[in-house]
């Protein structure tokens, strides 16, 4: 990838006021916020922060559960972006407002539905209570589910966009070529919208990664089973506000560090392929 | 959560009556003239408070045409920190006296602060009480799931509190946030018993039931309130904190909202 072919792509230098329009929305939403947290940092405690066993653990389960809820997201997420993006159904309209709900509405919210859906007398809950002895709330299993419920959509969007740009005519052709329909859609349609899918997850992991209110309301807040970093970090800001934002600070490196991870892998094929 | 949107959608109806006052080209009354109340001010009060301040704020500016009560709910440790680092609050009323101490040592409050209700904690069961929860030993029981608040929050203070002095072994399947996420566990039946204040169930009453907790086992938490010295409407501060105290308020934060006498 070469700078010079890239640019010749992109077109020449963006006017002014794009540059000072960006450059403002930078420093003022993501720079200052986050200068304040590094400011405010007590850096002398960050060390016995640190190696609580209550932030371990806090920072254990948040990694084993935002990863799980982004692995539930894409075996269902992917079916659904599917169905919405190649399928004309009546009611598509509903369904994908539906699938796309719990990113507006407020988590709290999403945490009462769950509980409702899915509690021990809820309306789903119930059957799962009585006949298999599966109960969510106050168990990891129901963080997960929390997280999954609040970061699919995430997925979906960005994988049924993907599937909806894709050109048809390479499908076309494989099957032509007496590819099976399972065949497609292994051999040419995943790798064709790999970079998407990839970036979907990515969003999808940080969602589920920052969860708190669905996840407190559902799920509960206990150590080592429940309380994930954000929790960790609501409930030290109630006693000591340098914890708090070293908790913070954790989880915002662990996810910048993924998601530039990530963002190098999705978009330099893209930008190299444009 | 709720204190800061609150807070902010108020804040955003003041600027807009400020940008229109100015619109109107300076034809805004001035207030100081004839002692009557008006302007607005900002009441930081415990979350506990809110159901019945937000009614009495109602009725007042009612009474008194042309004031505005702005109510700040929130925990009444993290209020008397803001008042301290400069909020810009009228009135504090808090849920324990010791926040109300801490302002008073700090000179930010002009009067003697006046306690005006008492709180307790009572146990929270699903409604119809299916578990048939009678006494706080009753939580004792491994197979009955019990959720507290996070002992930062007063309900956890408290409900800690009650488990020390009573010499209880409860095992909580949660140390909840605050005291909406606790009863909405209750609510939907995947907690059997939670320890909240009386004032919480009556406010959820249609979802959950209260078991009385006896008073000897009990613990009271007392609510204070006071204008404070930075208000920029000393007499609508004033105005207002007369009358939360006065005797008709008093008895409706008794017989509509479930607390206490404050002596």
């Amino acid at each position: 990838m070469s700078g010079r072919g890239r640019r010749r792509v992109t077109g020449s230098r963006p006017p002014a006021l794009v540059v000072a329009i960006a450059i403002i929305g930078l420093l003022f939403f993501f720079v200052a916020p986050l200068a304040a947290l590094l400011q405010r940092a007590p850096w002398g405690d960050v060390w016995s922060i640190l190696t609580t066993p209550e932030v371990r653990d806090a920072l254990r389960l948040s990694l084993e559960c935002s990863l799980a809820a982004t692995a539930l997201s894409m075996l269902f997420g992917l079916p659904i972006a599917w169905l919405l993006a190649r399928t004309e159904f009546r009611g598509k309209a509903v369904v994908r407002a539906c699938a796309v709900l719990p990113m507006v509405l407020p988590p709290v919210v999403a945490g009462v539905a769950l509980l409702r859906a899915l509690g021990r007398k809820g309306l789903v809950g119930q059957y799962l209570y009585q006949w298999f002895d599966i109960t969510f709330p106050f168990t990891t299993k129901g963080v997960i589910i929390a997280e999954t419920f609040v970061a699919m959509p995430f997925l979906i969007i960005t994988v049924e966009a993907a599937l909806r740009s894709l050109d048809t005519r390479y499908e076309d052709a494989a099957a032509t070529l007496g590819a099976s329909r399972w065949t497609v859609l292994r051999r040419v349609i995943l790798p064709s919208i790999g970079p998407s899918l990839a970036a979907g997850a990515a969003l999808t992991w940080a969602r589920a990664l920052g969860e708190f209110g669905a996840t407190i309301t559902f799920a509960g807040n206990f150590r080592g089973v429940t309380q994930t970093m954000p929790l960790a970090v609501y409930q030290a800001l109630e006693v000591d506000s340098g914890a708090a934002i070293v908790l913070s600070l954790v989880l915002l490196t662990v996810s910048i560090v993924v998601l530039a991870l990530v963002g190098r892998q999705v978009y330099r094929p893209v930008a190299a392929s444009t | 959560m709720h204190g800061i949107w609150r807070t902010r959608s108020a804040r955003g109806a003041l600027a807009l009556v400020l940008a229109t006052g100015l619109a109107a080209c300076g034809s805004s009354s001035k207030d100081s003239s004839g002692g009557d109340l008006s302007g607005s001010i900002q009441v930081f009060m415990a979350s506990s408070l809110n159901p019945a301040f937000t009614a009495f704020a109602e009725k007042f500016q009612d009474l008194h045409p042309g004031t505005e009560i702005t109510l700040n709910s929130g925990s009444s440790t993290t209020l008397a920190e803001q008042i301290q680092e400069g909020a810009d609050a009228d009135v504090y009323a808090s849920a324990d006296t010791k926040n109300m101490d801490n302002l008073q040592e700090a000179d930010l409050v002009t009067a003697e602060p006046i306690v005006f209700a008492k709180n307790q904690m009572e146990i929270a069961v699903e409604s119809g009480n299916p578990k048939d929860v009678k006494t706080l030993e009753d939580l004792e029981d491994k197979d009955l799931i019990v959720v507290l608040c996070v002992s930062e929050a007063p309900c956890g203070k408290y409900a800690d509190q009650l488990i020390e002095q009573n010499d209880l072994t409860i095992t909580p399947k949660s140390r909840e946030i605050d005291v909406a996420t606790t009863l909405a566990k209750v609510a939907s039946g995947d907690a059997d018993g939670a320890l909240v204040y009386v004032t919480d169930v009556k406010d959820a009453d249609d979802e959950v039931d209260g078991v009385t907790i006896p008073t000897d086992q009990n613990v009271v938490a007392t609510y204070p309130i006071a204008p404070l010295k930075d208000s920029g409407n000393a007499a609508l501060a004033q105005a207002w904190v007369d009358y939360v105290t006065a005797p008709a308020q008093e008895q409706r934060l008794q017989d509509e909202f479930g607390f206490l006498p404050a002596s």
